[in-house]
């Protein structure tokens, strides 16, 4: 009967994990691995195993199982101490800054503190407008001349002709797709999802004061001393979209995003400030980034008036440029630009565009500057090779993008006392699975 | 010019690897076992070009690890040979090395595949070397849990379907240390990049499905009440490995894609 229960306890549990791994929905996973059912499988699973070792006699022949069956309370005993002792947050450093004890940190999926409630009231999705200009030259007479979104007067192209709203959204509500203008020329709507928005957004203070603004695609406004700017939309589904803000804090010259959720009356993110004093200060001294050659994808003429350019692949540059089925697309030579920099995209002569792709991360690491009262100690700190400090593990995350090169770094600032048992039971468990399986008396032991 | 021999390397491979299953099911036991040691020779060059040309060991991508797949089945069946004298199973792992490979030689290679930061761990080579390790041992105990269910359907093959089924538990003692070594050092890994063991990611839950299946497989074999459900946990077992390996990585289904695995 026992048996039996802790074979269907291991079902249950695997029946679980497989509901929360099938494509139900984003929010699914989380609400089923933190629920009380779950960890309630979780600790009976641990106590058969442990049941499982006071049962046996101990014995050479069953020391595989023995390792094997302890070694699951004791990863769950370690996890279960973290899950509730842990400290896990992320931390943004600014590179060169003095060193400090008192951290501002947020949440793991936190990324900025506003002193206010912000909520997306109205939300009014911007197009992007692509503008052909006549050209006899190309086999289909227009070229393309540039996009634009519609700002508050409609669109103004650097002819000077002046395309305004009434023209563009003749009914005050949906977009012309196509319109003609006087010199000739068109403007056609782009399709796909948009990434440019104008919302109205209200703002309600700790004092309950509101108040209701108006913010155009990146256009920053002032809001008790934060500035606050739209950045367009984030697509999280076909259905479901967000609307991303940059927010700079009083006192900081750094932009963090954050993502509101429309339409949620009074729900909207607020990001409450948290400190946290170390017994040590802390500082990011320095920081290196090494990156990879970028990458180039290779682009063609559409043969329609309103088509983009069509994608075809991407390429990586090797030793002999970018080489496609044997043959040489790009020399290296000419991908260089004359200071060495790889340029950003390259005409090929038979009417095809390479652009030059953001280049990936090679090798990035942080100086991590610890002074305590008696010491003061430098680590290098890089992704796979966290610093353990004081009962603190720091853990290089990201860095920002900046193009004048990296501001801040972010951390992840950890302090887990279960972690000494969840390691030893990990070890346990691949142990006892070997001896298993390697015992000369293994298989009777199993059989 | 590299293609062209790692084509042709792949080519001579697996025809040797074909011919393997051949020879042996016309007696010729000596030469299949020739044929195998040939075939994993030119196997083991492909991986090698493809570790020169990457400068880095080669298993960062589908093409790469299907490869390593295919070459892992020969030590496999060695260690195997060693442990329990199951040398029958030549031909076995020579058709399970085929298919693999055969999926590698129309896969884009992956010569400038790029090790990124976070693969840069102590933990790379052997996360994936033990899991292509216990998924061949796991695609061959699937065939033989296959021809099994096959020989239950006549009650006067029993015989013959116990041995299958004997066979493929052999195979499964030995591959599931090295899917639970796979599993766990993920999460030391992940431990040493992001802080966080585990989270609950599309990969590693359906990697922990599989796990937890081949448990409930070694529980059923212990009991007699449960030994009707051995065959359909093994089968669930391997189908999570498939969902696994293939279905998430290759995105299959959009939303069974990885997140933090969009690498692998």
């Amino acid at each position: 009967m026992f048996f039996r229960a802790s074979v269907l306890l291991l079902l249950l549990v695997a029946l679980i994990v497989m509901v929360g791994a099938l494509p139900a929905g984003e929010a699914v996973p989380v609400a089923i691995f933190q629920s009380p059912l779950f960890v309630l499988l979780l600790v009976l699973l641990g106590a058969s195993c442990l049941a499982c070792c006071f049962r046996w006699k101990p014995s050479w022949r069953r020391s595989g199982l023995l390792v094997t069956h302890l070694a699951v309370p004791v990863i769950l005993v370690g996890a279960l101490w973290g899950a509730i002792a842990e400290r896990n947050l992320s931390v943004r450093c600014r590179i060169g800054d003095e060193p400090r004890t008192k951290l501002s940190l947020t949440r793991m999926d936190a990324s900025v503190d506003l002193p206010f409630w912000l909520t997306v009231v109205d939300l009014d999705p911007l197009p992007e407008y692509v503008w052909h200009q006549t050209d006899p030259e190309t086999p289909h007479g227009f070229r393309r001349a540039g996009r634009y979104v519609p700002g508050a007067d409609g669109i103004v192209l650097p002819d000077g002709e002046v395309v305004g709203m009434d023209t563009l959204r003749p009914d005050g509500v949906s977009w012309s797709p196509r319109v003609e203008l006087d010199s000739g020329s068109l403007l056609l709507f782009r399709r796909g999802p948009g990434e440019y928005c104008r919302a109205t957004v209200r703002v309600e203070r700790e004092d309950a004061a509101t108040s209701v603004h108006k913010l155009e695609h990146g256009e920053a406004v002032t809001i008790d001393d934060v500035k606050l700017k739209l950045d367009g939309l984030a697509w999280v589904s076909d259905s479901d979209v967000w609307v991303k803000c940059l927010a700079m804090l009083s006192g900081r010259d750094v932009w963090e995003s954050i993502l509101v959720k429309p339409g949620r009356e009074g729900r909207g993110r607020r990001f409450m400030l948290m400190h946290l004093t170390l017994p040590f200060a802390l500082a990011v001294t320095d920081f290196q980034v090494e990156r990879f050659p970028p990458d180039y994808a290779l682009y063609a003429p559409s043969e329609m008036p309103d088509g983009d350019l069509l994608y075809e692949d991407t390429y990586s540059v090797g030793a002999d440029g970018i080489v496609v089925d044997g043959d040489v697309l790009a020399a290296p030579e000419t991908l260089r630009g004359d200071a060495e920099e790889w340029v950003s995209h390259l005409d090929l002569a038979d009417g095809r565009v390479l652009n030059r792709q953001p280049p990936g991360d090679k090798h990035y690491e942080a100086e991590l500057l610890v002074e305590s009262a008696d010491e003061a100690q430098t680590f290098t700190l890089a992704v796979n090779h966290p610093v353990s400090y004081g009962g603190w593990r720091f853990y290089l995350v990201s860095y920002d993008r900046d193009p004048s090169g990296p501001n801040y770094v972010d951390l992840t600032a950890r302090r887990d006392p279960g972690r000494l048992w969840v390691v030893v039971g990990v070890w346990l468990l691949m142990a006892g699975t070997f001896l298993n399986a390697f015992s000369p008396t293994g298989r009777d032991a199993d059989a | 010019m590299h293609d062209l021999w790692l084509k042709g390397m792949m080519g001579v491979a697996l025809v040797l690897y074909a011919a393997v299953v051949l020879l042996y099911a016309t007696d010729r036991k000596r030469m299949a076992w020739g044929a195998m040691i040939v075939a994993w020779t030119g196997n083991a060059s492909v991986v090698g070009l493809n570790g020169w040309l990457v400068g880095d060991p080669p298993l960062g991508n589908m093409y790469h690890v299907m490869v390593f797949l295919s070459l892992c089945m020969f030590p496999a069946l060695l260690v195997l040979v060693a442990r329990d004298r199951l040398s029958g199973l030549l031909p076995w792992f020579a058709g399970a090395a085929f298919f693999p490979l055969i999926g590698a030689l129309f896969m884009k290679e992956g010569a400038l595949w790029r090790r990124v930061p976070a693969l840069q761990s102590v933990w790379f080579v052997p996360h994936v070397v033990s899991y292509m390790f216990s998924y061949a041992l796991c695609t061959v105990a699937f065939l033989l849990a296959l021809v099994q269910g096959g020989l239950l359907l006549k009650a006067r093959w029993r015989p013959a379907a116990d041995s299958y089924a004997s066979a493929a538990y052999s195979i499964l003692r030995l591959a599931f240390p090295f899917l639970t070594f796979g599993l766990l050092s993920g999460a030391l890994w992940a431990e040493e990049a992001w802080g966080r063991y585990w989270s609950w990611d599309v990969k590693e839950s359906w990697a922990l499905v599989t796990w937890l299946f081949y448990l409930i497989y070694f529980h059923c074999r212990k009991h007699v009440v449960l030994m009707p459900w051995v065959l359909w946990a093994h089968l669930a077992a391997f189908a999570s490995l498939v969902i696994t390996f293939l279905v998430v990585n290759l995105g299959l289904i959009h939303k069974l894609s990885s997140a933090l695995h969009g690498y692998a």
